[in-house]
């Protein structure tokens, strides 16, 4: 008979924490849920607009922008700017005819003439046909010629002594980038 | 129990299927924002510099009319011929011959800012000129410090008149520029 020394609410205790523990589990993933639906609520219906009026406002605030500055004004400003920057380039690059002129008459030897100059600022090359009074004189400018600093070579292409005397001569020089260019000294 | 249950797979749905997905959402506009918000930053700032240049632009009328004869927006030939004869004219040189020869369009220089620079228009003038070595040398210092920019490309120099005579025949050919529209 000892299995009947237990009394009925002991019997059935277990029972009762059973249906405590299922309530509380019920309880817990209501919570879950309401919070997950609130989330989703609030994220799809709250959040998610007011983020996206921010970007209309964003977008409306740029092309508010824009709008500020003409198109005049806009267009004036970008001509201004190119030609600063267009002559800016053609200002470094000036090649200047009085410096060529100025190159050969410093480095002339004065029994030497010269009766034709041909010069081209794209390979820098600058011909030089002339009438020196003899040889003695045309190695003299040939002399001057490797002594200017502004001339990277040069040489004789042909010489001949002439009726009447004096030596007729052709010289090509070769002239350093700078060497007629504005920036030059 | 069983509602329980049902609830956490719900839960689970929910967060997986919506939540998730709206989240990723969010994220994605608010990266948006920021990077708008820079955007509208910059362009303001872009804006004002942009205004204060204008400003200060409108206050150099002057520079802003050197600049249109030193390198105009249009090729304006006549201008330049003119320039040209002008200069011939007051150094007692003969201009005997004139031609012009419109080169390709050059990129424009490396560096410019957002390529607002525009690409260079050349005119090439070919011109012969009768005259001394000294009004010629007046002419070439003269050239190279007019307004609108000339740059020597080729020259031939050949003697004219008598042997001691200083009469100088020259063959020229000299670059001016525009700018591209």
């Amino acid at each position: 008979m000892a299995q009947y020394t237990k009394g009925v609410t002991e019997q059935f205790g277990g029972e009762k924490t059973t249906v405590g523990w299922s309530w509380r589990l019920l309880v817990f993933t209501s919570v879950i849920f309401g919070i997950a639906l609130f989330s989703y609520v609030g994220m799809t219906f709250g959040y998610a607009p007011i983020l996206e009026r921010q970007i209309s406002d964003l977008d409306a605030r740029a092309r508010d922008l824009s709008q500020l500055v003409s198109a005049d004004d806009q267009k004036n400003l970008a001509k201004f700017y190119s030609q600063l920057v267009n002559l800016k380039a053609l200002l470094s690059n000036h090649v200047q005819g009085s410096k060529l002129v100025a190159l050969l008459e410093r480095n002339t030897n004065q029994n030497v003439f010269y009766t034709k100059v041909l010069f081209a600022s794209t390979d820098r090359q600058a011909e030089l046909e002339g009438t020196a009074r003899n040889y003695a004189e045309l190695v003299k400018q040939m002399e001057a010629y490797r002594q200017m600093k502004e001339v990277e070579r040069f040489f004789l292409v042909e010489s001949q002594v002439i009726e009447g005397g004096g030596v007729r001569f052709k010289v090509k020089l070769f002239l350093a980038p700078d060497a007629i260019k504005a920036k030059a000294s | 129990m069983l509602l329980a249950t049902a609830l956490a797979i719900l839960s689970l749905v929910l967060y997986s299927s919506f939540i998730s997905g709206e989240y990723d959402t969010i994220q994605r506009l608010r990266g948006e924002i920021v990077s708008r918000t820079q955007l509208v930053n910059d362009q303001e700032a872009a804006v004002k510099q942009v205004q204060q240049l204008i400003t200060e632009f409108q206050g150099v009328t002057k520079l802003q009319e050197t600049l249109n004869l030193s390198l105009p927006a249009r090729e304006n030939m006549p201008q330049a011929l003119g320039q040209l004869q002008g200069i011939a004219a007051a150094n007692n040189l003969t201009l005997q011959s004139m031609g012009v020869e419109i080169l390709p369009f050059r990129v424009p220089p490396t560096g410019a800012i957002g390529g607002l620079a525009k690409g260079l228009g050349t005119l090439r003038i070919n011109f012969r000129l009768l005259g001394t070595h000294e009004s010629f040398r007046a002419f070439a210092t003269t050239l190279e410090t007019n307004v609108r920019v000339f740059d020597l490309f080729r020259v031939d120099v050949t003697h004219g008149g008598q042997p001691n005579q200083d009469l100088y025949v020259y063959n020229l050919s000299v670059d001016t520029y525009y700018q591209q529209n």
